[in-house]
């Protein structure tokens, strides 16, 4: 099985780090670079700064488990999508901003690969863990904005991220959906499937 | 001083939502998620009708357990209907109503 990854930033980072042990490949896609920032919210170590975030990863993964990430930094458009995605059994939305994720969705609807959604507000007080059949774009604020600032919200990120990769492995294992609204103090699972 | 809305509902009570109703969970700041304490028309209800019930619940103190809170506004919240699904290990039996803050961030 082979899992893409579409952003490796606070989520996408920390949902890899999380599937170390699934039975499967993992692909990491982002055009980012580590900034010292990063290191204060997400998944990424000083060693990596000025590197793309998935050579970053990449060497964070196998220096610390040995294991082995399929290494794309590109910024995922229309007209490199098919190429990054359609070998993927699995398709997991980590992404930052609407018109990506609007790109990755019409991707997967169109070519019936499953997908798993990760995204949180502003604030850090909600967060949605959604299989894609009931995953509405939410086109509000700007495209990589303060959530992640200071490692403010890294916890709760961190909790969104263990529950896209729980959703993740009981895919993988059982093929069962599900699909999660977390806050800091409450988790209800919304779908199942 | 008792809240005369709370000595009639009080916070652990649970009624039985009916098919066409619907338990309404807003979660509006942090460490804050409660239910309205009594199930809305689902089948015939809109998102903004839920909308409005709830904010208008919040400001007037009609939640057991939570102060009144003339400030609060859901205008920009998603609100998303989840039919119960108990065909489902683990799916709902009985229809929510969620109003949340929108997410459209993962960085």
């Amino acid at each position: 099985m082979l899992i893409a990854v579409v952003g490796v930033g606070a989520l996408g980072a920390q949902v890899v780090a999380l599937l170390r042990n699934v039975r499967a490949t993992i692909r990491v896609i982002d055009f980012d670079r580590v900034e010292a920032k990063n290191t204060e919210s997400q998944f990424h170590g000083r060693p990596g700064n000025g590197k793309p975030k998935v050579v970053a990863l990449g060497s964070l993964m196998d220096f610390l488990w040995g294991v082995k990430l399929q290494q794309r930094p590109h910024r995922l458009t229309s007209d490199n999508v098919r190429e990054l995605l359609s070998d993927a059994n699995l398709v997991i939305d980590c992404l930052d901003n609407a018109p990506s994720r609007t790109i990755v969705q019409n991707f997967v609807r169109a070519n019936s690969v499953p997908c798993l959604h990760g995204a949180v507000d502003a604030n850090g007080t909600c967060g949605r863990v959604y299989w894609d059949e009931r995953f509405e774009i939410e086109p509000v604020g700007a495209p990589g904005a303060a959530t992640c600032e200071n490692g403010e919200h890294l916890p709760f990120l961190t909790v969104v991220a263990a529950y896209i990769a729980h959703s993740t492995k009981e895919f993988v294992a059982k093929q069962r959906r599900f699909s999660y609204q977390v806050t800091p103090t409450s988790t209800i699972l919304v779908y199942a499937s | 001083m008792t809240n005369e809305v709370t000595a009639i509902v009080p916070a652990t009570a649970r009624l039985v939502a009916g098919p066409d109703e619907a338990w309404v969970t807003v979660t509006y700041k942090e460490a804050d998620t409660f239910d309205l304490p009594r199930p809305v028309p689902f089948t015939h209800g809109t998102k903004e009708q839920w909308r409005a019930w709830a904010q208008e619940m919040m400001r007037t103190g009609g939640i057991p357990g939570r102060p009144m809170d003339l400030n609060a506004d859901l205008s920009n919240f998603s609100v998303e209907p989840v039919p119960r699904d108990p065909t489902h290990p683990g799916g709902l039996d009985f229809n929510r109503v969620l109003i949340r803050p929108k997410t459209d961030y993962g960085c």
